[in-house]
């Protein structure tokens, strides 16, 4: 009677109960989802027409749940892929609708996505009191939290770059260097080149190489130079002067050798944007001459002439 | 009634596009697909073909001719994250009327399509 | 006998728990992954991106090389091994499309390579991202060392014959190892769906070369694995197979149940095997996103079976 009663009571419906959630969780997930997309693209289109400048334009439901971020996210989609959208308008539209406050909210609920929230609220224009509101998750455990809240920071107040930058205390991947160069298109890094370069910080100097390499900027090769034996950056200097089809150090300054790993990857790269063997023999030890030798020839052919 | 077709698998890019493009006299439909698009295209002449992504042209030689024969010689844009210079070339190469580079100005946009739209009928 | 049957029906129970682990952990890996996709999207040029070379054997057709050149991360190369004696109509078609032209070609020492006649990269600016090998045919691993020795990028994405990568897989390979700061990762993994291995070439260099059991040569530390599909196969999987696997699974399961616990155990383990194809169906747009629901649910089944039988990864 009891393994009946086990079967009947416990086993098959606890069975059930597990299989519907799993099967209704997945609905919930897909239309929470649909309604957020559907809602963003109804705000896209009213906030192209409040750029525009075709009147007051209102934004319908925002009273439901999830409207707040479904705008949010309108306006970082929009920000992200365009230039030139009026600044005053979005801004106006994220302190009417307390778009600030709403995600703030959201972000201090257990279990928030907070990264995710974090480089939602990066990507709007943000007043600068938001830096001092942001500033408990700079010191957050989690290096994503960490470097998200960064970001929000820095588009919050453009003008404190530098000394956020400085504070950070984990050195940039190559992801987070490229976050901060989205940043910097959108007009969020209002940082030159050459001041990023000439710092002492390993961050800034990373960031001043990484703009380098994407906006060309080759006037800047002797600030590069410098950095070539530099023992943290020297790999990525000189990666910057491969991209920028510039000249390579003709003598090692002071003591910054590469590693074996990274002086191939050098000659990968120096190979790859046609650098010759006499530029970059230097640089190289031994069998890794006749490595970038091997590597270099096979972008070139024979020329036979009959 | 002019056409615009817009070709992207990203449904915020093309739905930003297509309303910077709404009031220029044109009708402006958005694909997701290749396949779509050529069923979009048998129904009549396309005067203006918006694709956001560059792959596929780097992917097959003479694309742009294919697409052109097969729908009415359309002017062809091409919106990329690509900012490389070798490859902005190659796609202009490949026949490409206008490579632009996301973040996009969609004021600009708009004036250029405008220019080309009225220019197809001079 | 007592100890043998709660054994039973606690690994019934467990296998209930992985199930529902992995379709967590699935779910998560692929929310993970739309999110870092969206950000990568906005630079996908990023000359700091990790470039990456895929090492491409047994192509068949020529339309194979446009696929896997159809991809919007900027920073990737295509090298295509091909055997011109059993291939040459293939070759000088893929010579023709591509304005494929012979360079010189030495053999180098880092890997074990053989059987190269000849290297062809493209006069085009738009297809520079095709190189052409012409090497006798041989195991795959082999065309995969001669592809490596020419390629120009640090990592290494080996595929087989029929394999091709989703939309944007290139772009989550790529930000997992863009993510890694102190650039400790050398090899990035896969296990949803087609499996999927992307290796530094360094570390390539250091164990000698591809071979089957290469993940195993690597330290655990320096691994990194993706919680979703990257790869997808054009070949659909032997549906024959999968079907008397998962049918011989129900079965065993449903004995082991019966034998542990009389049909109290066999209602257990029948309600296990319940949930457990719910978890099958609802990961199936997950592990094959691009497939039909067949093949979705076929290749769902498959990367349920090989969590249960703990089955290694393996290059072949």
């Amino acid at each position: 009677m009891s393994k009946l009663w086990l079967t009947l009571f416990v086993l098959l419906p606890g069975s059930c109960l597990v299989m519907g959630g799993v099967l209704a969780l997945r609905w919930l997930i897909r239309r929470r989802r649909s309604r957020r997309q559907r809602l963003t693209m109804i705000y896209l289109r009213t906030l192209l027409l409040r750029c525009d400048g075709k009147g007051r334009a209102r934004f319908p439901f925002v009273d439901r749940p999830g409207a707040d971020r479904a705008l949010a996210e309108a306006i970082a989609g929009l920000r992200r892929m365009t230039y030139g959208c009026d600044a005053a308008v979005l801004r106006s539209v994220v302190r009417s609708y307390d778009l600030e406050e709403k995600l703030l909210r959201r972000l201090r609920r257990p279990g928030a996505d907070r990264p995710r929230l974090l480089a939602l609220l990066a990507a709007l224009p943000l007043s600068s009191r938001m830096t001092v509101r942001l500033e408990p998750y700079a010191r957050s455990r989690s290096r994503a939290v960490r470097f998200y809240a960064l970001l929000a920071r820095l588009a919050a107040d453009p003008g404190e770059a530098l000394t956020l930058l400085r504070e950070y205390p984990d050195p940039f991947s190559r992801f987070e260097c490229a976050e901060l160069l989205a940043l910097m298109c959108r007009g969020g890094l209002p940082l030159a080149c050459d001041t990023l370069l000439r710092a002492s910080e390993e961050n800034l100097r990373r960031v001043g190489l990484c703009m380098a390499r994407h906006f060309g900027i080759d006037s800047v090769r002797g600030l590069v130079l410098g950095l070539a034996s530099d023992e943290r950056v020297g790999c990525e200097a000189l990666e910057t002067l491969c991209d920028l089809h510039l000249a390579l150090p003709d003598r090692w300054a002071g003591s910054g050798p590469l590693s074996a790993e990274e002086r191939r990857s050098l000659l990968r790269r120096a190979a790859y944007e046609g650098y010759a063997l006499r530029a970059v023999e230097h640089l190289l030890y031994g069998e890794e001459r006749i490595a970038f030798e091997r590597l270099a020839a096979t972008y070139k052919s024979a020329a036979l002439w009959t | 009634m002019r056409r615009i077709v817009i070709v992207s698998d990203n449904p915020f890019l093309s739905r930003a596009v297509s309303l910077s493009l709404a009031g220029l006299g044109a009708e402006v439909c958005c694909v997701a697909s290749r396949g779509e698009w050529l069923r979009i295209c048998e129904r009549g002449a396309v005067d203006l073909l918006i694709v956001l992504r560059a792959a596929g042209f780097l992917a097959r030689e003479r694309e742009v001719e294919r697409l052109r024969r097969a729908v009415g010689n359309p002017r062809l844009y091409i919106l990329t994250w690509h900012h490389s210079e070798r490859i902005v070339l190659a796609l202009l190469e490949q026949g490409a009327d206008q490579c632009m580079t996301f973040p996009v100005n969609l004021a600009r946009l708009r004036r250029k399509v405008a220019e080309e739209l009225t220019g197809v009928y001079e | 006998m007592d100890v043998i049957r709660w054994t039973v029906l606690a690994v019934s129970a467990a296998v209930c728990v992985v199930a529902l682990a992995a379709l967590w952990r699935l779910w998560r890996g692929r929310r993970e992954g739309e999110w870092l996709r969206g950000r990568m999207a906005g630079f996908c040029d990023a000359a700091d991106g990790a470039g990456i070379s895929l090492l491409y054997t047994g192509i068949r057709d020529a339309g194979e090389a446009a696929e896997l050149l159809a991809e919007e991360y900027a920073r990737y190369e295509v090298i295509v091994v091909a055997d011109s004696e059993t291939q040459a109509p293939l070759l000088e078609e893929l010579k023709r499309r591509y304005a494929l032209a012979a360079v010189d070609y030495r053999p180098g020492t880092e890997l074990p390579v053989f059987g190269v006649r000849g290297l062809y990269r493209s006069q085009s600016r738009g297809f520079r991202r095709l190189v052409l090998i012409d090497r006798e045919r041989s195991a795959p691993t082999d065309d995969w060392d001669a592809a490596a020795e020419v390629a120009s990028f640090d990592w290494l994405l080996p595929l087989r014959a029929g394999e091709r990568l989703l939309p944007t897989g290139l772009c989550r390979l790529a930000a997992e190892v863009n993510r890694d700061a102190r650039r400790t990762v050398r090899v990035v993994t896969s296990t949803v769906g087609v499996p999927a291995l992307m290796i530094a070439w360094e570390e390539l260099a250091a164990i000698g070369g591809f071979s089957p059991r290469l993940l195993l040569r690597v330290h655990r530390s320096h691994r990194r694995q993706v919680g979703e599909a990257v790869l997808r196969s054009v070949v659909p999987p032997p549906g024959g197979r999968t079907r008397i696997a998962v049918a011989a699974f129900a079965v065993v399961w449903a004995a082991a149940g019966y034998w542990a616990g009389r049909w109290v155990g066999l209602a257990g383990c029948l309600c296990g095997w319940l949930l457990v194809w719910v978890v099958a169906r609802a990961a199936a747009p997950y592990v094959a996103p691009l497939a039909g629901p067949v093949q979705a649910r076929r290749e769902a089944w498959r990367w349920l079976l090989r969590k249960f039988t703990v089955k290694k990864f393996t290059l072949s």
